[in-house]
C-alpha cells in the first residue's frame, strides 16, 4: 500500500507529512523514556524481519498481491512506540533505496502504516484483548492485525479521495474490498509468528 | 521501578538470538524470488479505477533486498543507541 508520487495533492501530502512528523516525534520521545539496552538488538532484528517479510508478496483474489504490513507484529513484540520507529525506518529505506513509495508521499505512507497501522492498531488490539480475555492473545492479535490493514487502507483511500485522485464512493469501497482479504493474511501471519514466539521465547514478547 | 512483567521481559537477549533472527530475515529475502509479481492492493485499485496514470514513477533501481534488510537493521540499532544515550 505504498503510495507513489502523483497520487496525492500538495495540501494532502503536506498535511500528511506534518501528521507523520508529529507522530514520529512523539514515538521517539516515548521510546527514549522507556528504552532498555537489551531491547536495542531486538528492535534491529524486528526491523530486518519486517523488511524481509515485506518483499514476499502473496497472491490474493487472482491477479492481485499483498504483503505483510507488520505494524502490529512489531508493536506486540517491542512495544508500540519502538515499533513506530521501526516501521518509519523500513518505509524510509524502501523509499530512498528501492523507490517503493514516493518521496512526497512518504509522510502519508509513514502516517498510514507507522502511526495508524502500528500505534493505533496496538491500542485497538488492547481493546480486543479485553473483549477476548484469557491467557492466549492470538484471537485479539488476529482481529487487531486485520483491522490494522483495513484502517490503513481506509486512510489511504481517504487521502486519495481528498486529493481528487479518485471519488470517495469509488476508491474507498475498492480499497476496502481488496484489503479485507489482504488483512486476513496479515492476521494469519501475525498470529502465527507471535504464537511461535510465545512458544519458544515468551520473554521476548512485550505485549503478552 | 520494574513491574513484574517488565522484569521478565527481555531477561536474556543474547547474540545468538540476534543471529537467529537475522538468519530468518535473510532466509525470507532469499525466498523473495517466489513472491507474486501481481500488482498490490493499491496498484490493483489504481488500474481498475483508472488513476494509475497519475503515478509519477522515478526510475526503479532494484538493489538486492538483502541490502535493505542489512540497512534497516543497522539504522535501527544506530538510532536506538542514540536515543539511549540522549536520556
Amino acid at each position: 500500500m505504498h503510495i507513489p508520487d502523483g497520487f496525492l495533492s500538495p495540501p494532502v501530502f503536506l498535511s500528511a507529512w506534518l501528521a507523520a512528523v508529529v507522530a514520529v516525534s512523539y514515538a521517539l520521545k516515548k521510546t527514549r523514556q522507556t528504552l532498555k539496552d537489551k531491547m536495542i538488538p531486538l528492535m534491529g532484528v524486528m526491523a530486518a524481519f519486517i523488511f524481509a517479510a515485506q518483499t514476499i508478496n502473496f497472491p490474493v483474489l487472482g491477479g492481485t498481491s499483498g504483503h505483510l504490513l507488520g505494524g502490529l507484529l512489531a508493536a506486540v513484540t517491542v512495544g508500540p512506540y519502538p515499533a513506530c520507529i521501526i516501521l518509519t525506518l523500513v518505509l524510509a529505506v524502501q523509499c530512498f533505496i528501492f523507490q517503493d513509495g514516493g518521496l512526497t508521499a512518504l509522510g502519508a505512507n509513514i502516517f498510514n502504516m507507522a502511526a495508524v497501522g502500528t500505534v493505533f492498531s496496538y491500542y485497538l488490539y488492547l481493546a480486543f484483548k479485553k473483549i477476548f480475555p484469557g491467557k492466549n492473545p492470538l484471537t485479539a492479535v488476529f482481529i487487531g492485525s486485520w483491522c490494522s490493514v483495513v484502517m490503513t487502507s481506509t486512510f489511504c483511500a481517504l487521502e486519495l479521495a481528498v486529493s481528487g485522485t479518485s471519488p470517495v464512493n469509488i476508491v474507498l469501497p475498492a480499497m476496502l474490498f481488496v484489503h479485507i482479504f489482504i488483512g486476513i493474511a496479515e492476521g494469519i501471519i501475525t498470529a502465527s509468528v507471535l504464537g511461535f514466539l510465545l512458544k519458544v521465547r515468551p520473554d521476548l514478547v512485550y505485549g503478552k | 521501578m520494574f513491574t513484574a512483567s517488565e522484569a521478565v521481559f527481555l531477561n536474556s537477549v543474547k547474540t545468538k538470538d540476534v543471529i537467529i533472527g537475522l538468519v530468518i530475515a535473510i532466509a525470507l529475502v532469499s525466498l523473495s524470488f517466489l513472491a507474486s509479481t501481481s500488482p498490490d492492493g493499491l496498484e490493483r485499485v489504481a488500474h481498475d479505477k483508472n488513476f494509475m496514470g497519475k503515478a509519477v514513477n522515478s526510475v526503479k533501481t532494484s538493489p538486492p533486498a538483502l541490502l535493505g534488510v542489512i540497512t534497516v537493521f543497522i539504522l535501527v540499532i544506530i538510532l536506538a543507541n542514540l536515543l539511549r544515550k540522549k536520556r
